[in-house]
């Protein structure tokens, strides 16, 4: 009895330092932002493209997410912490590098939900209601997570048409 | 149609009566009778019983006699070689301890944190502990304190705080040292924990760059309940009289806990902070002594020259 007690602690003093290393820093993001990620509704894949501009409607000097000519596959949303809406306006451009005079709005509502873990401090995650959008170029948007958080995963899936009816890519 | 099954019936009858007969027939025919006293039947019970031990020893402790060692177990000596022998079948209960099963219990109180509160730690406050010492080997335990957090680092954008309320731990020490001087304790042992709580998050300020703005928000007051389990290797070394000291290290899992939409609580009294695997403490102990079991006293007695062989008493 008395050398089996003796193993048993043995057994988990050793195993104590392996199950102990999980536990600093903050691994995620600092702050909950639903990265969105290109999808084709032809194919399905994931697909690059810079066709495509994209900015917050009425923030701050009409700012610029993301600059038609940056080739990307996904893209960070920023989500705004004072109201429980947040939209996006997608425009798209040709191969030259004109705009094209197309253009989508993605439209967001959500709840904040305050939030706090030790390593990443506090936070909004956000518990997503419905999200509206536009269809000239969008396909559909697919909402994997519905609840926003921190966690550097794909939140959102936006499948565009990628060929026009004679079949050509745009 | 009656007639036929009678005589059936009657020839079945007569068949089983025969039958019976030839079997006991054939039996004693087959039957042998075997003498009851032979020279293998006088040295059979000495054969079959050579090797109990029990028988032996019985015999042994006829011819011998005996006492009881400090340890418990009785020992033999036999009258006429002088060997002695440990009776292996008569283990005292809690035999192979030196000391009595109840030898004390131990009042502590855990002074780590409130020295590390002097020096800028923002969560703990003290906790007492209480162990039932039996056989300086084994010790009950039950730790019951009081934890409270109040932070707000300096490069974090929140205050995290956790109102004072009490925590409890059970669970029991192993004395390695456990036959040694009990002045001296290297110890490991187990304990569960378990703490009800509340917790809440203040003065949260959230940049948000892109749309150039602010948010100012608090996470209410969570009630919240955890349980977790400590491994715990120590020492412990005797001061002064009735007081001791000694550290342990402590590493510790949370087991269960409540969950919220919130998130963690960063701090849960009893475990400290969530990122911290290993802690330490650091306790003052009072011991109230019940009894504990000493050596016997032997007095040398004076050498009496006429004493013989045949003088010394046996247990025959």
């Amino acid at each position: 009895m008395v050398k089996f007690f003796n193993y048993i602690l043995l057994v988990l003093l050793l195993s104590a330092p392996l199950s102990s290393c999980s536990t600093s820093g903050c691994l995620e993001n600092g702050s909950a932002i639903p990265l969105a990620g290109f999808y084709s509704s032809q194919t399905g894949s994931a697909f690059s493209t810079k066709a495509i501009e994209i900015r917050g409607i009425d923030a701050p000097n009409d700012s610029i997410l993301l600059h038609a000519g940056s080739v990307v596959s996904e893209i960070y949303l920023p989500m705004r912490t004072d109201v429980t809406t947040t939209e996006w306006e997608l425009a798209y451009f040709n191969e030259e590098g004109m705009e094209m005079g197309i253009y989508d709005v993605i439209t967001l509502n959500y709840e904040p939900i305050p939030y706090f873990v030790e390593e990443c401090g506090a936070m909004y995650v956000y518990r997503v209601e419905n999200i509206d959008y536009s269809t000239n170029m969008i396909d559909s948007i697919v909402v994997k997570t519905p609840i926003i958080t921190n966690a550097d995963t794909e939140s959102l899936r936006i499948y565009f048409r990628t060929e026009t009816e004679e079949g050509s890519e745009q | 149609m009656k007639s036929l099954n009678r005589l059936v019936a009657i020839a079945t009858v007569a068949i089983i009566a025969i039958s019976v007969a030839w079997a006991d027939n054939s039996n004693q025919r087959r039957r042998h009778i075997t003498p009851l006293n032979t020279a293998a039947t006088a040295t059979q019970s000495i054969n079959e019983t050579r090797d109990d031990t029990a028988r032996i020893n019985a015999a042994r402790r006829a011819s011998s006699t005996s006492y009881q060692r400090d340890d418990g177990y009785y020992v033999y000596v036999d009258t006429v070689t002088g060997e002695e022998w440990v009776d292996s079948t008569n283990v005292p209960k809690g035999a192979g301890m030196k000391y009595d099963l109840f030898s004390g219990i131990n009042i502590g109180v855990n002074v780590w944190d409130p020295i590390m509160r002097l020096f800028g730690q923002k969560h703990g406050l003290i906790d007492f502990s209480a162990d039932v010492n039996l056989y300086n080997r084994f010790f009950p335990t039950v730790e019951i304190g009081l934890g409270s957090a109040n932070n707000a680092p300096a490069d974090r954008n929140f205050t995290y705080k956790s109102p004072l309320t009490v925590y409890a731990k059970l669970g029991l020490n192993y004395n390695f040292l456990f036959n040694g001087n009990p002045d001296y304790q290297f110890f490991g042992g187990l304990r569960y924990g378990f703490s009800p709580f509340k917790w809440s998050v203040g003065n949260i300020s959230l940049d948000s760059p892109y749309w150039g703005n602010t948010s100012r928000f608090d996470i209410p007051s969570q009630s919240a309940t955890a349980g977790w389990f400590e491994i715990c290797l120590g020492l412990q070394i005797k001061l002064h009289k009735s007081v001791s000291a000694g550290w342990t290290f402590r590493y510790h899992s949370i087991l269960h806990e409540t969950k919220s939409e919130h998130g963690q609580p960063w701090y849960i009294p009893g475990y400290g902070t969530r990122g911290q695997a290993l802690t330490g403490s650091f306790s003052i102990y009072y011991t109230l002594p019940i009894k504990r079991k000493t050596a016997p006293i032997i007095e040398e007695l004076p050498i009496d020259d006429s004493l013989t062989a045949d003088s010394i008493p046996s247990n025959k």
